[in-house]
This record gives C-alpha cells, structure tokens and sequence, in this order.
C-alpha cells in the first residue's frame, strides 16, 4: 500500500506503510513539512510500521529538539512504540 | 541492456524455491512442523516476494506477501500451521506456480478466474484463530514468573533493512515467548539529516528480556540475521529449568493430531497438480543449471593438473621415439585443450549483469545529487571469468559515483558551457589482446590539470617544478587520501576510494588508467585479464631458464638484430626497445649465436624481449607466487613445467614498463658520452 502524506494545521498526517520501502521518499517529503513548520505527527492511519518507520520519526524528533507531538496512532504503531518503551504514547488521541 | 538477463535465473532460482517450500509443506501436512520448518518455508516466500518484486512481477508480490504475511503470524504464534492449511499454502504454492509460467510469457498478467482463485486461496489462509493455539500462547506467554531476566544488546549492521530484515520483527518474535522491558534505543549511529540514509538501519537495542526459554532459542531467534547482527546475551543471575511452555505445545499437537487424515489426500492431490505445472513451467527454465561455483572450482584444478600431466607424458612420447605414441599423444593433447577452453567457458558470465545494476546506481546518484544523467552502456555481452566480476563490482560502482559527483558538471554550468542538460555516463566493455577493458566515461568537465599539480606539489607528492605528463599526473589520483573535490559530499570527495579501487584492480593483476579532456570529460579504463587459473602460454628460454609469456600479449617474433650498444632495434622502419633477458635476470651462462626478439604489446605499447631460444606455445597452469616473492618485479607467477620444472611467468607490463625506461636512460647516457668526447 502506497504511504501519502498530508499536513493540515501543524499536524502531518500519514496514511500507508510506512516502511522500508517508502522510506526515502517519506524522509525527503516529512522532513520538508517539518521545514515547513509542522511539528505534530499523525500516525493513526499507518498501517505497516517497521524499523525503518521508527527511525524516521526518531529523525524528525531530533530535528525538532525532542519536540515532536504524536498526534495520533494506529494500533499496530502504539504496540510498536509501546515495546519500544515510548513515553510519548500517552499523548496518542 | 536491461535486466531481462537476469530473468532466466529468477525463474530458475523460484523454482528451486517453490520445489523447496513443497517439500517443507509436504512435512507439515503428516507432522506439526517445528520452528525451524516454518522458518525455512518463511525464508523461502520471503525470498522469492523480494526477487519477484525486482523484476516488477506485482502479481507474484501480492500473492506471496499474503502468504509471507501469514507465515509470519504462524512464527509470531498466532496461527498454526496444521494440516489443512498447509495443504491450502500447498495449493498457493502451484498457484505461485501458474503466476511464474504468465510472467514467464512476456509478464502476462493474470485473468480474473486465475485472480479469483488466488483471492479464494488467501482467503482460506487468512482463517480464524484455533482454538486450541491461542490458549497455548496464553501459557506461554503467563508461565515465565519463575524465570530470570536476561540482558540483550542488539546492534544490526546498516544493510540489515535492505537485506528484507526487520530488526523490529525479531523484537516482536521475543515477545511470543518472554516479554521485553526498559528497552533503550540506541541513536547514537544515527548520522545527521544529509547523511541520514532512510533504508540504512541506524538503532541499536538494549532490553531487558524475561523468559524461561533457554540461550539457545534467544539466539536461534536471530539466526535469520546472523551476518547483520551482533548479539550479546548476558544471562540471568538465577535461571529456572523449569519445563518450557509444556501447554502451548501440547494444544498444537493435538490439533494436528486430528486433523492428520484428510491431510493425506488432500497433499496427495496437490502434489499431483503441482507435478504437473512444474513440467509445464520446466521447459522453459530448464536451460541453464546452476553449479555449486566450488565443484566448477576444483574442475578446473583438476584440468590444470590433466594439462601438466599430459605435458609430461608428450615429453616421454618424444623420448621414445614412436610414432603412433606421439600421434597419440597429440590427439589427447588437442582434446585436452578444447575441454579447457570449455571448461574455463563455464566460468565466464557476461559483464551485462554487472553492468544493469549500475542503472540503480545511476538513477539514485543521480537523484539525490538533482543532476540529470543518462547511462549509456555498451559491450555488455563481453565474457569474463565469474571470479573477475565478483571482485570488479565494486571497485566499478566506485568509479560510477566519482563520474557523476566529479565529472559530471551540475546543469547551470553545463547549458554555460554549451552542453546539453542531461549528463552521460557511459560504461563500455571490450577485449583486448587476452584482457578485458572496461571504461567508464563521462561528458563532464575533464580533470582539472592545475588543481591536481597544486594539490600534488602541496602534498609533496612532486617537485614544486616538476612537469610530469599527463598520464603521470593523472595517475596521481589513485594515491591514497587525494583529492581536488572542492566540496566532500556525501558519495565523494574525501579522498577515500580511488586508491582503493587501485588497490583492488591491481590485486586482479589489472591495470587502472585515465584519459581526460579538459571540458569535454574523463575516461577511466580498466583492463583485467580474463582469467586467473589457465592462460595459453608462450615459452621461452634464456641458458638453461624457461620463462613463459602469455600468448595474446604477443605480437610476433623476429631474428634479434641491432647496432652495437643499442637499446633498441629497427622493426619496419619503426623504433623498438628492447630489453635483454639475460640481464633483467641476470643469467650467467653465456648468450647463444642466434638470439631472438619477441615482440609484446600492452596497452597500446611495444616492446622487444630478447632471448635465447623460442621453444612455442604451451597451457600454462598459473601457480601463484609464495608470499616471500611477491615484491618480486617482473615476475607474476609460476608454473610447472612437464618435466617437473619451474618456468617463471613474466609480468608483461612490468617488462615493457622496463624496456621503456631503460632504452630512454641509454640515450640519456650515450649523450651524456658524446658530451664528454667533445669535450
């Protein structure tokens, strides 16, 4: 399934799989929304999320200084973030 | 050129897979296959979804990543490969099958009956949970309150995701048997934005792991992955022994215990179907056969051996004196050499393979550098032998990047200049007198001569009024840590990587060179010798030496003649230096009455070699050099002779390099001479 993006009042909205296939290009589009001034992340209509997903949202938290907001997750990236020890979960919608 | 080459291969290699995965199958379907079973028939569609998708084979993608997919949930203990099932992945696989026979048609792609039964096939897949599988998970994942906590530390190496591992996966799998806490990610390796390379994995793990399982499955976890991960396992200070997840495998077994005896039929009548399909299919993927390359490997030595066997005994045949023995012996010695020719053929692939895959390197280069660049390829049907290919791959993608990052100017100064926007790459292949050159061109600026003077003379590599020719200047960039780049950039610049690449030329006993324009581009050739085990042989001998010359770097052979002191001789009215034998190995005994030359040629230069007997054209089994010789000059192995004596090869490029100089320091010399005299 093909990953599109979309932002919308500071929130970037990703829908798909975000994965390693996706993964360049999703690198070079998110981190233009960032430049563009977005600093919150919508996951929740993500399906597949691997290593390579994770790693652009530990990317994009490091540009912005550990400000990113995740605004939203989809269940199979809350188990993931959640094993992955994430603190931010609790903010998810 | 495209990658249309490497088609018969895939349909080879899925085959081979499909075969492997029914055999697996076909075990699961009489007993409940163990971990290892399913991960093998994982592994398999798993393999076959990555090449299938290579080749833009969709509708095999689809269909095998459902069945990958599934997989995946009977490793993560959420399904259970009973039998029923396996006959239906049974059934997926001929339809695999009958997808890779459409494809194999020009891609045709699938009608809707055949795309209805794929979904019908899935379908079944995708079944409920069993019953009696999820309360075994339930156990397991309760039991461990007894057991100890280990410490794991997983570091993957960067290729790891585009290997098709998930580092993630392997995460969840640990947690279908134990249960990870206080993870820490490792980011520490994670480059800044410009490097950040998204298909590069960049994380490490550190967890706490609870299990009572023992260190032998935590590890077999990450079997998949062994050459991209680094484990470190620090066990638990008290460890339970207590039974493990005794429940959850009593459940599947019974389960399947159950269910054994449809499964009989229904894998009979599969199996039927797939038999059938797979003849279909085999005519066409039937037409190459893929060798194990170490039995190619020892045939060769084998042949390498027959050749100086039948060497000697051509020798007895000329001792004794019959007849009918030499004819003989002259008949084994043509067949001898045909299955040489054929079986060094064996080994020899196109360089066309190698040469599609610089497509990618060119289109992502290209990308992320925003130039526009065309690759233009030619010679890609030129044989050389598979070692050669293996080893000239990379220092090849090394020269394609430097072409498009240095070469290749960016847009604004190339319509500036004249030029048209879209830069060309050009890979080009060809033999050559018994090598094999590849040159990779570029329509870019050329080398800029100044900056590479001045970067020379600053790093001390030349006199500050040094005037070195072009090749030699040139030749300066292959030296460690030099670079002109006035940027680093992420793929170049740094001044790592051409005397690299130099290096691993050089180790193939190649030859790197460069020719530049200035404005118009660069040309870096590469010539590599076809082979490395068996060459056609030209002996010669100086006193009572023997010293073999490879044969395609022969020109010819003339009656030595020259004026007295002269390092050089009149070849139709052209120049030819020449260099003696005799005094490059210093031979004592003395020169015979009729000496001759022979005339090689490398790289578009001439040479004489003169010695004292010609003694004709022999197979020449290479034996390399012992490490003691390797500083040897001149010298680029050894080989045993019939008798059982040692003939030295000689390094034709060093020769002539030799005869070159030596001829230009003579005359330096004789002037010097008629200077004196005068005065």
């Amino acid at each position: 399934m093909e990953c599109q993006i979309e932002s919308q009042s500071g929130t970037i909205h990703v829908s798909g799989d975000m994965n390693v296939y996706a993964a360049s290009e999703l690198k070079t589009a998110l981190l233009a929304e960032l430049t563009a001034g977005n600093t919150a992340l919508d996951l929740s209509q993500v399906q597949e999320f691997d290593t390579a997903g994770l790693q652009l949202v530990l990317l994009l938290d490091r540009e912005l200084r550990g400000q990113l907001r995740i605004a939203g997750c989809s269940p199979g990236v809350r188990a993931t973030l959640q094993l992955m020890n994430f603190k931010v979960v609790s903010e998810a919608a | 050129m495209n990658i249309d080459e490497a088609l018969p291969t895939f349909f080879a290699e899925s085959a081979e897979l499909l075969r492997e995965m029914e055999t697996d199958l076909l075990a699961c379907t009489t007993a409940a296959p163990g971990a290892d079973d399913v991960n093998r028939i994982f592994r398999g569609a798993h393999t076959l979804k990555g090449s299938a998708g290579l080749f833009g084979f969709d509708s095999i993608v689809e269909f095998v990543h459902e069945i990958e997919a599934f997989l995946d949930r009977v490793r993560l203990g959420k399904a259970v490969l009973d039998s029923p099932l396996a006959s239906v992945l049974l059934e997926c696989n001929d339809h695999v099958e009958k997808l890779l026979v459409l494809a194999a048609k020009d891609n045709t792609l699938p009608d809707a009956q055949m795309l209805a039964d794929g979904a019908k096939l899935l379908k079944s897949l995708g079944a409920e949970p069993h019953a009696g599988q999820a309360k075994g998970v339930a156990a397991e994942v309760t039991a461990p309150s007894a057991s100890g906590s280990w410490h794991i530390s997983l570091r993957f190496s960067q290729e790891v995701l585009v290997n098709g591992m998930d580092p993630m996966g392997f995460l969840r799998y640990l947690n279908t048997f134990g249960t990870i806490g206080d993870l820490a990610l490792v980011t520490d390796a994670m480059p800044p934005v410009a490097e950040f390379d998204a298909q590069k994995c960049y994380l490490g793990f550190e967890f706490a792991f609870e299990t009572d399982a023992p260190r032998e499955k935590i590890e077999g976890t990450f079997e998949f992955v062994k050459d991209d991960c680094t484990l470190k396992l620090t066990p638990p200070v008290s460890k339970s022994t207590g039974a493990p997840g005794a429940a959850g495998v009593a459940g599947t077994s019974g389960v399947t215990g159950a269910a054994g005896g449809t499964a009989a039929t229904g894998s009979a009548g599969a199996a039927g179907a797939a038999g059938a399909a797979g003849t279909a299919g085999a005519a066409g993927a039937n037409q190459t056969i893929r060798v194990d390359s170490q039995k190619l490997d020892s045939l060769i030595t084998r042949i390498g051996e027959l050749i100086t066997a039948v060497a000697g005994a051509n020798l007895v045949a000329r001792r004794s004196g019959s007849r009918d023995f030499e004819e003989c012996m002259a008949n084994v010695t043509s067949l001898v050499e045909e299955l040489r020719e054929g079986s060094l053929q064996l080994r020899m692939v196109k360089i066309g393979g190698t040469f599609s895959r610089f497509k990618r390197v060119v289109h992502d280069v290209s990308r992320e550098l925003g130039k526009e660049i065309e690759l233009q390829v030619s010679g890609e049907d030129t044989e050389l032998d598979k070692t050669v290919v293996e080893r000239i791959a990379d220092p090849l993608t090394h020269l394609v990047r430097n072409a498009i990052d240095h070469g290749i100017e960016a847009a604004d100064v190339r319509a500036e200049r004249g030029k048209s926007a879209v830069g060309t790459i050009k890979l080009n292949a060809f033999h050559d007198s018994g090598t094999i050159v590849i040159e990779v061109s570029d329509d870019g600026g050329g080398l800029k001569r100044e900056k590479i003077l001045a970067k020379a003379i600053e790093r001390g590599l030349l006199d500050a009024n040094a005037k070195p020719t072009d090749t030699e200047l040139y030749n300066l960039i292959f030296e460690p840590g030099f670079s002109t780049a006035d940027a680093v950039t992420n793929l170049s610049g740094r001044g790592v990587g051409m005397d690299v690449v130099k290096r691993n030329i050089t180790a193939l006993r190649g030859v790197v060179s460069i020719r530049s324009v200035a404005g118009a581009g660069t040309t870096v050739s590469v010539r590599l010798p076809l082979t490395l085990a068996i060459i056609n042989g030209f002996q010669v001998g100086v006193g009572s030496s023997i010293y073999v010359l490879p044969l395609d770097s022969i020109d010819e052979c003339v009656e030595f003649s020259t004026t007295e002191g002269h390092d050089f001789t009149s070849l139709r009215g052209e120049v030819l230096p020449f260099i003696h034998l005799r005094s490059l190995f210093a031979t004592a005994a003395p020169p015979a009455k009729r000496r001759s030359i022979v005339v090689v040629r490398h790289g578009g230069r001439r040479a004489g070699i003169v010695v004292d007997t010609l003694l004709g054209e022999f197979q020449t089994v290479i034996k390399p050099l012992a490490k003691m010789f390797t500083r040897v000059d001149c010298v680029s192995g050894s080989s045993i002779l019939g008798t059982g004596d040692v003939a030295l090869i000689l390094d034709v490029p060093a020769v002539l390099e030799r005869a070159v100089a030596c001829s230009q320091a003579a005359t330096a010399h004789q002037s010097d001479r008629v200077l004196a005299a005068v005065a």
